[in-house]
């Protein structure tokens, strides 16, 4: 079959094979003799070039490499690329570097024992790779003893804010000296990565402890409980807070069974680097406190909540705020009450409970003021235990009022609360303000403030600004029509919790403002303040080719020279923004550029096919005016020159947009729809909005189930395959997410 | 090789029961980043040309029950009549607040069939480049990474054999020939993909 046939040019070495055995050497078919065939393949330029011609089959080479050689996700002329532009490439790209970074940066070690060298230490082994980076047992050869070497890993430590960040984290955590705290024995930096040395502790951690033995008695728990608070306590002396107690960093020394806790400090140093990165919370957040999860400034007091679920874990050998999502943890830490530690464990007694539940107060007044509180108070009861005899029981703590009817700062989302969808400062929005997002029935939303200053409230729907008001004292009345309105509540509040079908807004302890929602008597109030005209839709025109903002000024290009502008049809250019963004909200500028005939219309203008300017010019100064005629072709330069202009302004809606083009993995099977968007939203930290008016209009019930299983795909594609198939489609509009039924052509 | 009408009128068939998830999954997949493509390639903004692709993948969904007794006409270009129609509608009404319409884009849509032929040409061009990438991300974890690099430095990025023999520390001949064998089974790969959705009727 393989036939070797004479090349009679070069007839003494040079003999090649048959087409027919390139071809299947080509298409890997070889049956017999495959080395033999590739070796001599692989040596003979001759039968190379003929398996490459033969490779053209129905591409050839250059359309190969045209079709291949710009990624996906990018296009020549939209200058918009998506964050993930090829899936394998990027997954592909993030293996190798994970596999690198494991031991990239190790240099090869003249010691056999050792897997390679840092600075002056020989590695021995890879304990684990963290969110914040490596941990290495390794040797110093010049002291002669062993130690842990934990690197800020390459990918982080690329920026040199990151770099800095960490040194000064830890050499301000090298100075808690404590026998409960593992000492940082030095800090330096290694070929532009910082790194730390630290005592090997040979002992398993709490973690580990827990997960092998079971739940600990409440003696035990008491003693470790409180060995961690004066640990804590040494630090907090320093103004140092841990920022991630959690089991995994209590580490129990092996015979002594001595409490330390480690990575004093460091979570903070790796948030700046890995929050950039990612968008979102590095590791599991299970023992942060409301705080932390809300992304607040944080105290001490922060670390006591922690020591708080730290405790209920040892008890119980689970964490007290557990969800399938990480965003599903951090609403539970911020509204559940964590189930009784004496209803899972009837042993706790009571005062223990107690303790634990106070730790775990929402309101950080409401806790432990003090570690050293909190330590004395545990050491007292431990000796008490050892000798009830010799040692007294603490005194009773003073009765603290209990979480049942306090929310702290939480943000309550009660379910008999439909109209209210979600409120909260999600993280993505840029500015302070808190949001409620809800849902009516048309209706009256009654705002009553019992703050001293004017409360500015912006009420919202769809682009529309329903009313932009400033609550005084004497309430304020705004009626709505049904639909998803976002209440945006500016200025300085810190929270708000739902109470009796109403939301109240809360600024430290002091109820601020009220919402609650008013039905109409009957149907003849309604839709007052929506209705608007139905006109046919406005044209769009534009006389120019392109619309910038630069500070105050509007600069357009009007047949192709820049200007400033001045008027439009005796509208003022400052007039014609105000209004533009008392109408549209955040979008604006991409609405006065792309919708210019529009704005003039909402203004009560309608403006034929041209319209009167007044421009200046940029280089003179000199005010030109005149006739401009309004074209389509204009408008169209205009819209796809905004695709990379309109960027100022939008940045919530880019950082969804970023979301929705990364990947993601779902598997659903038959979950609901309203859930299963649930579900996404906790997922990204994104708010996705289910309209169920408008899909109660176009006859789709809520309750269709969505199934679904795909892995690395992105967040866009997933939206678009479950939603098609139920008839929905989603928009990223006004900072949410609205999912609502997609028009039927 | 190449599969018949019946296979497509059974893929078609079970693209519009219920039960067949994956495949629905599988096309929306493979086709929804060309439309996308498409849709920017004719001048829209990023987030219209996402939010087409949506309306694109709802009326798909919507009348695969009609598809049957559309007549002749490849999958493909069923896809693409949708697609362009979608196009078309998209740029004439405007579906509401989002200023993404252009009307003059419709006008010569629907006059000039040479720009209709240019945006079918331009249809079949980004459909190949979509075939070819969805084959390279199946096919590249069939080789040897080593291979996969040689070929894709050569090939893709125009780098000399002798480069790429370097860096990768491999024989001249080895390079060529993994580069060779890469884009056969490549072409393979896309072959099959396309008498698997695309097969002319």
């Amino acid at each position: 079959m393989i036939a070797r046939i004479g090349n009679e040019q070069n007839q003494r070495d040079r003999l090649h094979y048959d087409r027919e055995t390139l071809n299947d050497f080509l298409h890997d078919r070889l049956a017999a003799r495959t080395e033999e065939v590739t070796r001599h393949i692989e040596s003979c330029e001759d039968c190379q070039c003929l398996v490459e011609d033969m490779a053209e089959e129905s591409l050839s080479w250059r359309d190969l490499a045209e079709l291949l050689a710009e990624p996906e996700g990018t296009f020549v002329h939209g200058c918009e690329v998506s964050p993930k532009s090829s899936a394998t490439k990027d997954a592909a790209a993030d293996e190798r570097s994970r596999q690198a970074g494991a031991a990239s940066f190790l240099e090869p070690s003249g010691d056999p024992e050792s897997i390679g060298r840092f600075a002056r230490y020989e590695v021995k082994q890879i304990l684990g790779r963290g969110g914040m980076g490596i941990v290495m047992r390794a040797f110093d050869p010049s002291l002669g003893r062993h130690c842990a070497v934990k690197v800020l890993a390459p990918e982080l430590a690329s920026s040199a804010a990151a770099r800095q960040r960490f040194s000064r984290e830890a050499k301000s955590a090298a100075a808690v000296v404590h026998p409960h705290v593992v000492p940082i024995q030095t800090v330096d930096e290694h070929d532009g990565l910082p790194y730390l040395v630290m005592p090997v502790v040979e002992g398993p951690s709490l973690q580990q402890r827990v997960e092998q033995d079971g739940p600990l008695s409440p003696i035990e728990t008491v003693r470790i409980a409180a060995q961690i608070a004066e640990g804590l306590f040494a630090a907090h002396q320093q103004g140092l807070v841990h920022r991630d107690i959690k089991p995994a960093n209590i580490l129990l020394e092996n015979s002594v069974e001595r409490v330390q806790i480690t990575d004093f400090g460091l979570a903070r140093a790796v948030d700046d680097a890995s929050m950039t990165r990612s968008g979102v919370i590095a590791g599991t957040p299970q023992y942060m406190s409301p705080e932390q999860a809300h992304g607040d400034a944080i105290d001490h007091r922060s670390d006591l909540f922690s020591l708080g679920s730290v405790m209920y874990f040892m008890l119980t050998g689970r964490s007290p705020f557990r969800a399938e999502t990480t965003m599903g943890v951090l609403n539970r830490i911020g509204n559940d009450d964590p189930r009784s530690l004496r209803e899972i464990n009837a042993d706790v007694p009571e005062w223990l409970d107690a303790i634990v539940m106070r730790l775990l107060s929402k309101n950080p007044d409401q806790r432990y003021q003090r570690s050293s509180e909190v330590a004395q108070l545990l050491n007292g009861w431990q000796a008490h235990l050892l000798d009830p005899t010799r040692a007294d029981e603490p005194e009773p703590q003073r009765p603290t009022s209990r979480r049942a009817n306090v929310t702290g700062s939480g943000r309550k989302i009660d379910n008999k609360l439909p109209w209210i969808l979600a409120a909260g400062v999600f993280g993505f929005f840029v500015w302070a303000a808190t949001i409620i997002i809800l849902q009516t029935d048309h209706g009256t939303l009654r705002i009553e403030s019992q703050a001293d200053e004017n409360l500015p409230i912006v009420i919202r729907k769809g682009d529309e600004v329903v009313d932009q008001v400033s609550v005084t004292r004497e309430g304020a009345s705004i009626q709505v029509k049904s639909g998803i309105y976002i209440v945006e509540i500016a200025g300085n509040v810190d929270g708000f919790e739902v109470q009796n079908n109403a939301v109240v807004i809360k600024r430290g302890a002091t109820h601020v403002a009220k919402i609650v929602e008013t039905k109409p008597a009957g149907n003849a109030q309604a839709d007052v303040i929506m209705q608007t005209p139905d006109r046919s839709q406005p044209p769009k025109l534009s006389p120019f080719t392109r619309m910038e903002f630069q500070g105050a000024q509007v600069l357009v290009t009007y047949r192709s020279e820049q200007y400033e502008l001045l008027e439009i049809d005796r509208f003022a250019i400052q007039d014609l923004v105000k209004q533009t963004q008392e109408h549209f909200g955040r979008s604006w500028k991409k609405r006065l550029s792309e919708d210019l005939v529009e704005v003039l219309w909402k203004l009560g203008h309608f403006p034929g096919e041209s319209v009167h300017l007044k421009l200046k010019r940029l280089d003179s100064g000199k005010v030109v005016s005149g006739e401009a005629k309004m074209t389509e072709a204009n408008r169209h330069v205009l819209y796809r020159d905004n695709a990379h202009n309109q960027t100022e302004g939008r940045s919530v809606e880019d950082s969804f947009h970023t979301v929705l083009a990364g990947n993601t993995s779902v598997k659903a099977d038959a979950v609901p729809l309203d859930e299963f968007l649930e579900k996404l939203s906790e997922q990204h930290r994104i708010p996705i909005i289910l309209d169920r008016n408008n899909l109660k209009q176009a006859g789709i019930t809520s309750n269709v189930n969505v199934s679904i299983e795909m892995k690395n795909v992105s967040l866009r594609m997933v939206l678009n395959i479950a939603l098609a198939k139920v008839g929905c489609k989603y928009e990223v509009k006004n900072e949410i997410i609205r999912v609502f039924a997609a028009p039927k052509p | 090789m190449l599969q018949g009408p019946d296979t497509r009128a059974s893929l078609i068939g079970k693209l519009n029961q219920p039960a067949s998830e994956e495949v629905w999954m599988e096309f929306v997949s493979i086709y929804r980043p060309l439309v996308v493509r498409v849709a920017l390639a004719k001048g829209l903004q990023h987030a219209d040309a996402e939010d087409l692709a949506q309306d694109v993948f709802s009326a798909v969904r919507r009348s695969l029950a009609t598809f049957k007794t559309r007549g002749r006409g490849s999958f493909r270009a069923w896809l693409f009549r949708i697609t362009r129609n979608l196009v078309v509608n998209h740029l004439t009404r405007s579906k509401g607040p989002v200023g993404s319409g252009d009307s003059q884009m419709n006008q010569l849509l629907m006059q000039q069939p040479d720009r209709q032929n240019e945006t079918a040409t331009l249809f079949d061009y980004e459909l190949r480049r979509r075939q070819l990438h969805v084959a390279a991300d199946r096919v590249r974890s069939k080789f040897e990474p080593a291979t996969w690099r040689a070929f894709w430095m050569t090939a893709v990025e125009g780098k000399s054999i002798s480069t790429v023999a370097a860096s990768l520390g491999k024989a001249e001949g080895a390079v060529r020939m993994a580069k060779c064998r890469v884009f056969a089974r490549l072409q393979q790969e896309a072959q099959d993909l396309s008498s698997l959705w695309e097969t002319e009727g």
